[in-house]
């Protein structure tokens, strides 16, 4: 059977608290070096010993959690504008009051059409993930081949559960945060949409909601 | 018994190792010798299911998979430890995934060594890794310790010490397969000396056999791989015009 517990989700010694992530050195990511982190992107004698105190402090888990408050950012945005493109035109302002009126007839776009791209963002996630994977498996056989011990324990599930289980769980809350953002926006549109303005089909495409469309939709 | 019958292996139409076929029996303490890219390290990796080959490696008539190869430990001058993990996550790592963890076995040589139990391996000097690399080996409570190039990086004092201290802690139950190149050091250790040429198993020998005989193992492995003792006096000779 699988114990998942917290520390079970990363490599062994992996202290996603303590470890820097975004220190690139070729296509590796080299957090353990300090020479080599200095090496190779700053000038001939830069140091970068400064940006470390003030940046270095970025872990793993705290680049989760801002990976995620960056998805939910851009997600309300393009929420908001899914909203505005929904009710353009349902009112008109009355000169000089600015009072609004209903125009007759109107019917709002359907949420499905509005939606599509609007939880494009999850795809930044899904790149932190991927990367904070590949950072996992290679911990296994940099510095040395723990991976020869990971091949010699019981359970074929151990390794890809240390490796993938962290990346997973952010995954995971990515999507529960995109239901729970779609749930709102959902209960906001029937809210606040006039009964005899909304359209007939209220279904939403879920798998739109992820695609890239063009911005200029937004303006159609 | 661990059986290698007609292993082969070639890495990109190179033969690495070729119709090898070998037995290790229980308690038997083996060196494994072999000039540099004669296929040792290939024959480990390959008993230890790193590596695909073709020809088949049984443990007691059985295949190796994931339920028999915690009966096979691995030291390795790569090292195999987590960089990151103390020698005490270490212990709980190996109690939790290999049965036989040997506790008292891992206390009483980190003891020896007198290595920190609660400092990352990154930070231990190259001796320091190797000790604990084969420390781990010979306490992950295996039948068969796979050592390959345990000792790259020791200095000759802590070498002796595990000489000493292997062949003083080893059950009957346990063998060793030790590739090396430091023939000399451990002749006194070895009881079976097993030799690799460019991929071929070119002798299988016992140590007991060489001293009936009244032959060391050194002079036994020169034989076998047909050393001519005047080749640098003659290389010599060609550079410098026999001036």
């Amino acid at each position: 059977m699988l114990d998942i517990r917290w520390d079970k989700l990363f490599p062994p010694g992996y202290h996603p608290t303590k470890k820097k992530l975004f220190y690139m050195k070729g296509i590796l990511i080299d957090y353990d070096d300090p020479e080599a982190r200095n090496r190779g992107f700053f000038e001939v004698g830069g140091d970068i010993s400064d940006e470390e105190k003030a940046f270095g402090h970025l872990t793993e888990l705290g680049s989760a959690v801002m990976v995620l408050c960056i998805f939910i950012f851009v997600s309300v945005l393009w929420l908001s504008a899914a909203y505005n493109l929904a009710v353009r035109g349902m009112y008109s302002r009355l000169y000089p009051s600015g009072e609004k009126l209903l125009n007759e007839g109107f019917i709002a776009k359907p949420m499905g059409f509005c939606l599509q791209g609007s939880l494009r963002g999850i795809w930044f996630v899904v790149v932190f993930c991927i990367t904070c994977a590949l950072i996992h498996y290679l911990y296994f056989v940099r510095s040395s081949k723990s991976i020869f011990v990971m091949k010699r324990i019981g359970s074929p599930f151990e390794l890809h559960l240390r490796c993938l289980g962290f990346p997973l769980l952010v995954l995971a809350a990515a999507l529960m945060l995109c239901a729970l953002m779609i749930l709102i926006f959902r209960a906001y549109y029937f809210v606040h949409i006039p009964e005899q303005c909304l359209p007939q089909d209220t279904s939403i495409d879920v798998p739109g909601l992820f695609r890239f469309v063009s911005a200029d939709r937004l303006l159609s | 018994m661990l059986k290698i019958e007609g292993l082969t292996k070639k890495y990109g139409g190179r033969p690495a190792l070729s119709d090898v076929s070998l037995s290790l029996g229980p308690g038997e303490i083996i060196g494994l010798f072999g000039e540099n890219g004669a296929g040792k390290t290939t024959l480990i990796k390959s008993i230890l299911q790193l590596t695909p080959y073709s020809g088949s490696i049984t443990l007691d008539g059985e295949k190796i998979t994931r339920r028999n190869i915690a009966r096979l430990s691995f030291a390795t001058s790569e090292h195999s430890f987590f960089p990151d993990l103390s020698p005490a996550g270490h212990a709980d790592f190996y109690r939790e995934h290999f049965a036989a963890f040997r506790e008292k076995r891992f206390e009483g040589l980190m003891d020896f060594f007198a290595l920190p139990m609660h400092r990352r391996p990154r930070s231990f000097s190259a001796g320091q890794q190797n000790q604990f690399e084969i420390i781990l080996a010979l306490c992950q409570g295996a039948d068969y310790i796979l050592m390959d190039e345990p000792f790259a990086g020791n200095d000759i004092f802590n070498r002796e010490d595990f000489y000493k201290l292997l062949a003083g802690i080893l059950e009957p139950s346990e063998t060793v397969l030790l590739s090396t190149h430091l023939i000399e050091e451990i002749s006194g250790f070895v009881g079976r000396a097993v030799m690799l040429h460019r991929g071929k198993l070119i002798d299988d020998v016992q140590v007991s056999e060489l001293e009936e005989r009244g032959i060391s193992l050194i002079d036994h492995v020169k034989e076998a791989y047909d050393y001519r003792g005047d080749r640098v006096s003659k290389a010599l000779d060609s550079i410098t015009g026999g001036e």
